[in-house]
């Protein structure tokens, strides 16, 4: 019980110590996700402008349901290049709509000729797509492991603020 | 923008660096100034001489060659070299420094959020009614609380409006848009050089507010709320404002945004964060109460 008891405190440590020495690199962790879910949501933002400034409506037709890792595919006449293939991307709209379309469907996309996309939406569910937060997952997630991380030894974020004794002693003395 | 605007944006950023560093160093100066008032002013100064005439000799070499009206792109090599190495100093000065930060006081706050309520509500900012409102209502009520409340605040509730006046800055620094700024084809001088002392401070406070959120979010286990009544005495002094001084900046702001915008000498949202940081440096001039360096 006594060994359990000591190796537990000893995890307990170690851990401490690596948060400690992981601090710096929790910041810029967290510096690098906000950099990372700006740029994200900067993307997705000029995306819906672009389609609803830029967009060209068209119908087409579903080739495969499920999606492929891409998305759905779906193919439709352009004016000029003839038959073109485009994926709608499957993560803007809820699993409703994803199963309600089967291979030989027609629905209405909207596209962006102009830019050479291969990305389509479906032109009858835009508003899922400018209400779509999905891009800011993965930057949270990483935010909230970096801000945990630091929570527990924020010591450095203090560093020109405060003296190096009046941290580290403070801590000394909570240790004893 | 051309190379003899961008000269004078890089004056600009260079100068708002050695600005910031003396109203962070207000105090630190002042104890100096028994030894030796003149060795000190005159370090500033020549720095901040030498800096103008590299400035002009840039500007001159520029013009000399012929090269003033070509603009300039990050996509340039030296340009995007020069803000990679800017891009490191604001990094590690917002992150891990702590010297150009200037320390702020109830009124600073006011300004701050006076300012911009008033890029709000010249539209500056797009944002829906609901947000608006909700931070229009909750403007009103921290200035009513600030200005009846006559005693200075504890540390933790100093960390909060403290956090609160970074997250305006960071709202100045999306209504300027400065990417937008910085491709504009017809920025004059006036504004170049504007822009680069706003783009300096808003950037390095941008970074400070992601390092201060993470101090008040590391505020939940009780153990670590010591530090920051150590480290709030150098942001944030404890000079109250005064109700009648305090209407005067108000009136005196607000009259400057609407000749701003009638004159039309600067964009508006730039006008109004050159506003912000003048009468933040300003007040730590003028402040009785000096931070604790």
């Amino acid at each position: 019980m006594l060994t359990l008891r000591t190796i537990g405190k000893q995890v307990l440590q170690a851990l401490d110590i690596f948060f400690f020495l992981a601090s710096p690199l929790m910041i810029l962790m967290f510096v690098i996700s906000v950099i990372i879910l700006l740029d994200y949501g900067g993307q997705h933002y000029n995306l819906v402008k672009t389609l609803q400034e830029q967009g060209v409506k068209a119908q087409a037709e579903v080739v495969d349901a499920p999606p492929t890792s891409l998305g759905i595919p779906v193919v439709f006449n352009q004016p000029d290049y003839g038959e073109q293939y485009l994926f709608i991307k499957v993560d803007y709209y809820s699993p409703g709509v994803i199963e309600s379309l089967h291979a030989g469907d027609q629905v209405a996309i909207l596209y962006l000729p102009e830019y050479n996309e291969s990305r389509a939406v479906l032109a009858d569910h835009f508003t899922d797509v400018k209400h779509w937060y999905g891009f800011a997952v993965e930057p949270l997630i990483m935010m909230l492991v970096a801000c945990l991380a630091v929570i527990v030894h924020p010591e450095v974020l203090y560093i020109g603020y405060i003296r190096g004794d009046q941290i580290f002693k403070s801590e000394a003395r909570l240790k004893s | 923008m051309t190379l003899e605007v961008f000269v004078l944006f890089l004056l600009g950023m260079a100068l708002e660096v050695v600005w910031m560093w003396k109203a962070a160093h207000a105090q630190a100066q002042e104890k100096t100034v028994t030894a030796s008032v003149a060795q000190m002013l005159s370090d500033n100064w020549i720095i901040q001489a030498g800096l103008v005439l590299l400035a002009g000799a840039a500007f001159g070499g520029v013009h000399l060659l012929g090269i003033d009206q070509v603009y300039t792109s990050l996509d340039d090599g030296p340009v995007f070299l020069l803000f990679t190495l800017i891009g490191l100093f604001i990094l590690i000065e917002g992150l891990f420094g702590s010297h150009l930060m200037p320390p702020i006081n109830e009124r600073s706050v006011l300004s701050t959020q006076l300012l911009v309520a008033a890029g709000m509500l010249t539209g500056a900012m797009q944002l829906p009614s609901t947000v608006l409102w909700a931070l229009g209502i909750f403007m009103l009520l921290l200035s009513l609380f600030l200005l009846l409340q006559r005693q200075s605040l504890p540390p933790i509730r100093k960390a909060l409006v403290y956090a609160w006046y970074l997250a305006l800055l960071l709202g100045l620094s999306v209504m300027n848009g400065d990417v937008v700024l910085f491709s504009a084809r017809s920025l004059n001088f006036t504004s170049g050089f504007a822009f680069g002392v706003v783009f300096i401070f808003l950037l390095l406070h941008a970074l400070f507010f992601i390092r201060f959120f993470l101090i008040v979010c590391s505020l939940i286990l009780p153990r670590n709320r010591k530090f920051i009544g150590y480290m709030m005495p150098r942001l944030f002094n404890d000079e109250q404002v005064q109700p009648l001084p305090f209407m005067l900046i108000t009136l005196g702001l607000t009259a400057a945004v609407w000749i701003n915008s009638r004159l039309n000498l600067l964009p508006n949202a730039l006008f109004i964060s050159l506003c912000v940081l003048v009468s933040i440096q300003w007040q730590v001039r003028v402040s009785k109460v000096q931070s604790q360096i």
